[in-house]
C-alpha cells in the first residue's frame, strides 16, 4: 500500500483543509532507566565453524527526547547455555567494548533452545531461553530475477515497467508453529552508469530495517488452525512468492527501492524464528511507524505501547526489570545477480 | 411470571390515579404545518380551563380525554404561530391543528409565548432537540450545516478533535450512541471521516438526542439516542431547495401524491473532490482513476389509507470511495424502514416498524490488468421488526408498551488475496445475533407539581450458530488469552444468551411556574461493540456482538437537574444538571493486537469497567435580534481495565474537563445576520513514553511506568462566523412559462453563506504523538497533529423554490 498516496488522496478529498504535523515539546515525565538486551544465536549452515560469532549487546534506556548516546553497560557477565547433547555447555562470552558481548565457544545447531544469563553490576542474574526453529526451504528454482516487460506484470504493481526485480518461492515445512523474518540486501555494480551506485556504494546495504522489515507466518484461516500464529503482514499460504523490491516513499514521492541494476547482486536472508520473537518484531514495528507517514497519519495512530521482552530477573522478587529480547535463528541465505537488461 | 408483575403493577397504578376516566370523552387529531402538511413532532396543546396538557408524538398525533363542556384548546409549537380552537364537547372530537410558520413581523413576539415554560414543564430531562432553523444558524465548516457538528456543541457532548467521527455522551465512547434514522439505525454516520455527517439537512424534520432518563422504549445503546426524524414532503404543492457549495452540492424534490393523500421526498448529495483535483492530477500516474466523493440520498413517502391508518417507506442510501485505480477503500449505509400507524381507538395509537439497515466497508488494490491484488470487506446487516403502542389512558396517564426483535448477520472480515493469479481467501466465519425487548412506560401526572416518568425494558440477547464458541485459557500470554477449546454450534442454536432488566425513572417537580427540578435514573444494556484502537472512527472499524468471551456493556445512570427561565417572556431558557454513571463490560486490548482479520481476536480484548461524572450548564436566548446559547460542561470520565494502567483508574481518550461553547446569531437587517461561534475545550489525555531503548539501531519508545493516556495534548479553542444575506421576500408567486409546468405558480428564495472557520489559525491538536524524526533512526520527537491548521473560507449558496 503507498500511504503516501492514500493520504494525498484524502487531502485532496477535502480540498482546503489543512492538516499539518509539527514537532512539540511535551513533558512526558522521566521514567526509570532499564537495562536493554539484544541479541540472537543464529545457526548459519553456510558458517558451520561459526566463525562469525553473536553478539550480545547490553545498554540501558534513556528519556525520550534525549537523542544523545545511551549508556552501555561495561561490566556485565553474560553466558549462553546449551543444554543439549547430554552436556551443559556454557559459553562466557567476551566483552568487545561498547556493551558488546560475543559468544567464545558456542556453535549453534539446529533445533535446540539456548539460555541467556546476565549478570549486571549491581548483582542482579537476568534469564531468557530461546530456540532454534526448523528452516524454510529453498529450492533450486525458487530464488531468480526478473526483469519487467509492462507495469501490469508487477507483483502488486509495486514496480514499475522496465525495472529489474527479484523474486522468491520459499516453501514452509508442513506443520504449524513456522515465522520467518525476512532480509535482503544489494551490492551494486561497480560501473559508472549505475545511478544507484552513488547511494549504496559498493558494500552490501541492507535494506529493510526494523521500519520496513518483512515477517511471514503461517496462515490463521481454517477452523483447523486454532492455535496458529497471529497473522502478520501476508496471510499468503506457502509457497510463497515475494519481490523484494520495496516502495520508499520520500519527498519526491514514490520510488522503487531498490531498484536493480545489470550486474547488482541481491542477497535474502530468513531467518525462522519462534513466534514470540517474530510478535515482538511487529510489535516493534508498530512502535516505530505508529502515526508517521504524514499528512492525515495522526488521525490513526494507535495508542502507544510498550513492547514485550523475554528476559526476566532470575529471581522473582527482584525489582530490576528489563528491555529487549534475546532470540535464536535458523538462517537460509540465498543470492542473485541481476543478468544485463535494458530499460 | 416475574415479568408480568410489573407491567400489571403500572396498569393498576394508571388506572388508580383516575377513576372517573370513562365519563371523559377524547378529542385526538394530528398536528400539521399549513404550508407544507408536515406533522409536527412534541408539540403542545393546552387545555386552557384546567391547564391539562398533551404533546403531539413523533407522528404528529396527540390524544386528550375531558369531561363534557366547553373548552379551549391552544396549540403550541416552536417557530410557529400559536392557534386557538374552542369546542362544545358532547362526543370525541377529532380536532387536527394546522400550524403557520411565523412571519418575521412575528417572530420576536411570538416564539417567545410558543417557547413558554417548555423547558420547565415537560417531564423529560438530559434531551436536547435541535430544529434545522437553530442548526442553520451556526457556522460551519464551508457553509454546510451539518447535523452531528451541531450535536457536538451541546452540554455533555463532545469529540476528541476534529477529524473524529462521532461523538462522545457524558463520558461514553462513540458505539454508545444509537444512531436512529426513521427508527433504522446508522453505524456510521461520517462522510469524509467525520467531517460531515449522514444526514442531509434539507431532509430532516427532527432531531433529539437523548442523554440520560431515556424512556424504556428506546434500548440498545448504553450513552445516547440520536433520533432523528426524516420530513414527509410537501403534501400542499411540489418544491425544491438546495444548495451549491465548495465541497458538495445538495438537492431535495418533495410533493404531494394521490391529492393529499400522501407525499414524499427526495434529497441527495454528492461531493465533487475528484472532479475538482483532476484537472491537477491528471498527468500524474499514481493518480489515474481518482475517486475521491461521497454520496447520500434520503427518500420517503408517506400515503394516508382512510383516517386511521397511514404507511410510510424511507430510506437512506449513501456512499464514501477514496482512491485511485490501484488502492482505494469505501463505505455506506443503506437503510429501508417502512412503517405502519394505526388507530386502535381514539386513545390508542400503534406503530409497526420493519427496517433493514446495512453497514459495509472495504479496502482493496489491485493492478489494472494484472494478476495480483487483494481486496478487503466487511459488514453489518440488522432485520428488526417493532411494535409500539401510546395508550391515552386518560389525562394523567400516558402508556408506551411495545417489543422489538433485531436479527444481526456479523461478517467481521473476508480478505481476498491475488498473486500470480492464484487466489488466496480468509474469511472470518459470520456472526449471528438476535436481539429482543419488550417495554412498557407511563408518564403519569400526579399533581401540578408532580409528575413521573416510569418503565422497565426487558430486552434478551442470544448469540446464536452457526458458529464455534471459543474457549479461552485465564491466563495471558504476550498473545493475550491461548485458545483453549471450540465448540461448533448449528444454525440458530443458541451459543449464549444474556437477559437483562431496564428500569427507567424520571421524576419532575415543579416549583413554580418557571422553575423545576427533576432527577433520573436508567439502566442502559449494549450487546454490540467497536472494535476501534485508533482516536477517530476510521472504515476499518469492526462492530462485534456480544458473544461467550465478550459480555453485554451495561451502564447505570443518575442525573438531576435543575430548570428555570428568566425574563418577562422567557428570555433566557436555563438548565444545570449533574450527573453520574457507572459502566460494566467496558472493551481494551492487549497492547499490539492485531484487531483486523484475527479469528482469535476474543483472546486479545481486555474487560473492565468506567464512570463518568460531570455537571453541565445551559443558557439560551431565544428572543431578540441576538439569540444563540452558552453550554459548559465540566466532566471526567475514565476507565479501569484488567492489565491496562497498572489496573488503576485512567481517563479516557475522548476525557474533556472543561467544554465551552457559545453560539451567537445577530439579525442586521431582515435579510443579513451574523453567526459565530466560540468553542473551548481542555486537552485530551493521550499516551506519551517517557523513555526510549536502543535496538538494531532504532529508538523504541517506552514508559516503565506503563502507563494509559499519561499526558495532555493542549487545549483547543477554535472561533468561526458567517454571514448570510438571503432574497427579499417574494409575497407575490412568479408565474412559469405555460410551456413549462402547465401555469405552475412559484417563489424562488436564495441564501448566500460566507464566512471563515478557525478564524485565528490556530493549530488545535488532535493528537500528538512520539515518532523516529526524518532521515534518522534514533533521534526522536514529540509531534502535534492538527486536522484544520488555517483559517478556512466557507461559501454557500442556498435556494428554494
Amino acid at each position: 500500500m503507498k500511504k503516501s498516496t492514500l493520504y494525498l488522496v484524502m487531502m485532496m478529498s477535502i480540498g482546503l483543509f489543512n492538516a499539518c504535523i509539527d514537532p512539540i515539546d511535551v513533558d512526558a515525565g522521566e521514567g526509570e532507566s532499564q537495562y536493554v538486551i539484544e541479541g540472537m544465536i543464529v545457526y548459519d549452515p553456510e558458517d558451520p565453524n561459526k566463525l562469525i560469532k553473536d553478539t550480545i549487546k547490553i545498554s540501558r534506556s534513556v528519556p525520550y527526547l534525549f537523542n544523545g548516546e545511551p549508556e552501555r553497560v561495561i561490566n556485565a557477565t553474560v553466558a549462553i547455555i546449551d543444554t543439549a547433547g547430554g552436556a551443559v555447555n556454557i559459553d562466557i562470552c567476551n566483552h568487545v567494548g561498547n556493551g558488546n558481548y560475543i559468544t567464545t565457544t558456542t556453535v549453534p545447531q539446529p533445533n535446540r533452545s539456548y539460555i541467556l544469563l546476565v549478570r549486571l553490576p549491581e548483582g542482579d542474574t537476568l534469564i531468557s531461553q530461546s530456540r532454534i526453529n526448523r528452516p524454510v526451504i529453498f529450492h533450486p528454482d525458487s530464488f531468480y530475477t526478473r526483469v519487467l516487460t509492462d507495469r501490469a506484470s508487477g507483483p502488486g504493481g509495486a514496480i514499475p515497467e522496465g525495472v529489474g526485480y527479484v523474486e522468491m518461492k520459499p516453501i514452509d515445512p508442513a506443520g504449524l508453529g513456522d515465522s520467518y523474518r525476512l532480509k535482503y540486501y544489494v551490492k551494486r555494480n561497480p560501473v559508472a552508469e549505475n545511478p544507484y551506485l552513488k547511494k549504496d556504494g559498493t558494500n552490501w546495504k541492507f535494506y529493510n530495517d526494523l521500519k520496513n522489515f518483512y515477517v511471514v507466518s503461517e496462515s490463521t484461516s481454517g477452523e483447523n488452525s486454532p492455535n496458529a500464529q497471529i497473522e502478520i503482514e501476508s496471510s499468503f499460504n506457502f509457497p510463497l512468492r515475494y519481490a523484494i523490491n520495496f516502495v520508499e516513499e520520500g519527498d519526491g514521492g514514490t520510488a522503487f527501492t531498490p531498484s536493480f541494476y545489470p550486474g547488482d547482486s541481491i542477497k535474502v536472508e530468513v531467518y525462522s524464528v519462534t513466534r514470540e520473537q517474530l510478535f515482538f518484531y511487529v510489535r516493534l514495528k508498530q512502535e516505530l511507524t505508529n502515526g508517521t507517514g504524514g499528512g492525515f497519519s495522526g488521525l490513526f495512530a494507535a495508542p502507544v505501547g510498550n513492547v514485550p521482552s523475554n528476559i526476566l530477573p532470575l529471581n522473582p522478587n527482584s525489582k530490576v526489570r528489563v528491555l529487549g529480547w534475546f532470540g535464536a535463528a535458523h538462517k537460509i541465505t540465498r543470492r542473485a545477480k541481476m543478468v544485463d537488461f535494458k530499460f | 411470571m416475574k415479568q408480568k408483575i410489573p407491567f400489571l403493577f403500572l396498569i393498576s397504578i394508571c388506572f388508580s390515579f383516575d377513576v372517573a376516566a370513562q365519563k371523559k370523552i377524547p378529542v385526538n387529531g394530528y398536528l400539521k404545518d399549513a404550508k407544507t402538511g408536515e406533522e409536527l413532532i412534541g408539540a403542545t396543546i393546552l387545555v386552557k380551563e384546567n391547564n391539562a396538557g398533551v404533546l403531539s408524538n413523533e407522528y404528529g398525533y396527540y390524544s386528550i380525554s375531558l369531561l363534557p363542556g366547553k373548552y379551549t384548546l391552544i396549540c403550541q409549537y416552536i417557530g410557529y404561530e400559536s392557534q386557538t380552537k374552542t369546542i362544545d364537547l358532547t362526543e370525541p372530537i377529532k380536532l387536527s391543528f394546522e400550524m403557520v410558520p411565523v412571519g418575521k413581523e412575528l417572530k420576536e413576539v411570538n416564539v417567545t409565548a410558543e417557547r413558554k415554560d417548555e423547558n420547565v414543564k415537560r417531564n423529560e430531562m438530559s434531551v436536547n432537540r435541535l430544529d434545522i432553523k437553530t442548526i442553520s444558524k451556526i457556522p460551519a465548516l464551508l457553509g454546510e450545516v451539518d447535523l452531528v457538528r451541531s450535536i457536538q456543541l451541546l452540554p455533555g457532548v463532545s469529540t476528541v478533535g476534529e477529524g473524529a467521527s462521532g461523538f462522545n455522551v457524558r463520558g461514553g465512547s462513540i458505539d454508545q450512541n444509537m444512531i436512529l434514522l426513521d427508527e433504522a439505525p446508522v453505524y456510521n454516520s461520517s462522510h469524509l471521516f467525520g467531517i460531515f455527517s449522514v444526514f442531509n439537512p434539507d431532509a430532516v424534520k427532527d432531531v433529539k438526542l437523548y442523554k440520560g432518563g431515556i424512556n424504556a422504549k428506546y434500548g440498545g445503546r448504553l450513552s445516547s439516542i440520536l433520533d432523528v426524524r426524516l420530513k414527509e414532503g410537501n403534501k400542499k404543492e411540489f418544491a425544491a431547495q438546495g444548495g451549491i457549495g465548495i465541497i458538495f452540492s445538495r438537492l431535495t424534490l418533495e410533493g404531494p401524491l394521490y391529492k393529499d393523500k400522501g407525499s414524499f421526498i427526495v434529497a441527495g448529495r454528492r461531493s465533487y473532490g475528484d472532479v475538482l483535483a483532476a484537472p491537477f492530477l491528471m498527468n500524474n500516474p499514481d493518480f489515474k482513476g481518482l475517486k475521491l466523493y461521497f454520496y447520500d440520498l434520503t427518500m420517503k413517502a408517506n400515503y394516508s389509507i382512510g383516517q386511521k391508518d397511514k404507511l410510510f417507506i424511507s430510506g437512506y442510501l449513501g456512499r464514501d470511495v477514496f482512491g485511485v485505480d490501484e488502492f482505494g477503500f469505501n463505505w455506506g449505509n443503506a437503510t429501508l424502514t417502512t412503517r405502519w400507524n394505526h388507530l386502535f381507538s381514539n386513545k390508542l395509537f400503534s406503530n409497526t416498524t420493519a427496517f433493514y439497515s446495512n453497514y459495509d466497508y472495504g479496502i482493496g488494490a489491485s493492478v489494472i490488468g494484472s494478476r495480483d491484488g487483494f481486496n478487503w470487506t466487511s459488514s453489518i446487516i440488522n432485520y428488526s421488526i417493532k411494535q409500539d403502542f401510546t395508550w391515552y389512558l386518560n389525562n394523567k396517564n400516558t402508556l408506551n408498551l411495545g417489543g422489538q426483535a433485531i436479527y444481526y448477520t456479523f461478517k467481521p472480515g473476508k480478505a481476498t488475496f491475488k498473486s500470480e493469479g492464484a487466489e488466496q481467501r480468509i474469511e472470518l466465519a459470520d456472526k449471528y445475533a438476535l436481539e429482543n425487548a419488550l417495554y412498557i412506560s407511563n408518564e403519569q401526572t400526579i399533581n401540578s407539581r408532580w409528575s413521573l416518568t416510569y418503565g422497565l425494558r426487558f430486552s434478551s440477547y442470544h448469540y446464536l450458530g452457526k458458529g464455534v464458541r471459543q474457549n479461552y485459557t485465564d491466563s495471558f500470554t504476550i498473545f493475550g488469552r491461548e485458545l483453549e477449546s471450540t465448540d461448533s454450534f448449528y444454525t440458530l442454536e443458541s451459543i449464549q444468551t444474556y437477559p437483562n432488566l431496564e428500569p427507567r425513572l424520571s421524576v419532575k417537580y415543579e416549583i413554580d411556574a418557571a422553575s423545576s427540578i427533576k432527577a433520573s435514573y436508567m439502566r442502559t444494556a449494549q450487546y454490540l461493540h467497536l472494535i476501534s484502537n485508533t482516536a477517530a472512527s476510521i472504515p476499518l472499524d469492526v462492530w462485534t456482538p456480544s458473544t461467550n468471551n465478550i459480555k453485554p456493556q451495561l451502564s447505570d445512570q443518575v442525573a438531576l437537574g435543575y430548570f428555570r427561565n428568566f425574563g418577562a417572556a422567557d428570555d433566557y431558557e436555563t438548565s444545570v444538571e449533574v450527573y453520574y454513571k457507572s459502566m460494566q463490560n467496558q472493551i481494551d486490548y492487549i497492547d499490539g493486537a492485531d484487531l483486523l482479520l484475527n479469528p482469535f481476536l476474543e483472546g486479545q480484548l481486555l474487560n473492565g469497567k468506567g464512570r463518568a461524572y460531570g455537571a453541565e450548564f445551559y443558557v439560551k436566548k431565544n428572543t431578540g435580534k441576538l439569540t444563540g446559547f452558552i453550554s459548559y460542561t465540566i466532566a471526567r470520565t475514565e476507565r479501569q481495565v484488567e492489565r491496562v494502567n497498572n489496573n488503576e483508574w485512567y481517563p479516557t481518550r475522548f476525557d474533556k474537563l472543561h467544554n465551552l461553547n457559545i453560539i451567537g446569531s445577530y439579525e442586521l437587517s431582515s435579510r443579513w445576520t451574523l453567526n459565530g461561534n466560540l468553542i473551548y475545550g481542555s486537552g485530551t489525555p493521550v499516551n506519551l513514553p517517557s523513555n526510549k531503548f536502543i535496538f538494531e539501531g532504532f529508538g523504541v519508545p517506552h514508559n516503565p511506568n506503563a502507563p494509559r493516556n499519561n499526558v495532555r495534548i493542549p487545549d483547543f479553542l477554535r472561533v468561526d462566523i458567517t454571514a448570510s444575506v438571503k432574497s427579499k421576500p417574494h409575497n407575490k408567486p412568479q408565474e412559469l412559462p405555460k410551456s413549462f409546468f402547465k401555469r405552475m405558480k412559484y417563489t424562488y428564495e436564495w441564501e448566500i453563506v460566507f464566512g471563515v472557520y478557525n478564524l485565528l489559525g490556530r493549530r488545535n491538536p488532535f493528537a500528538v504523538y512520539p515518532r523516529i524524526a526524518e532521515n534518522s533512526n534514533y533521534v526522536t520527537e514529540m509531534v502535534q497533529f492538527s486536522m484544520f491548521a488555517f483559517p478556512i473560507p466557507a461559501f454557500t449558496y442556498n435556494f428554494k423554490f
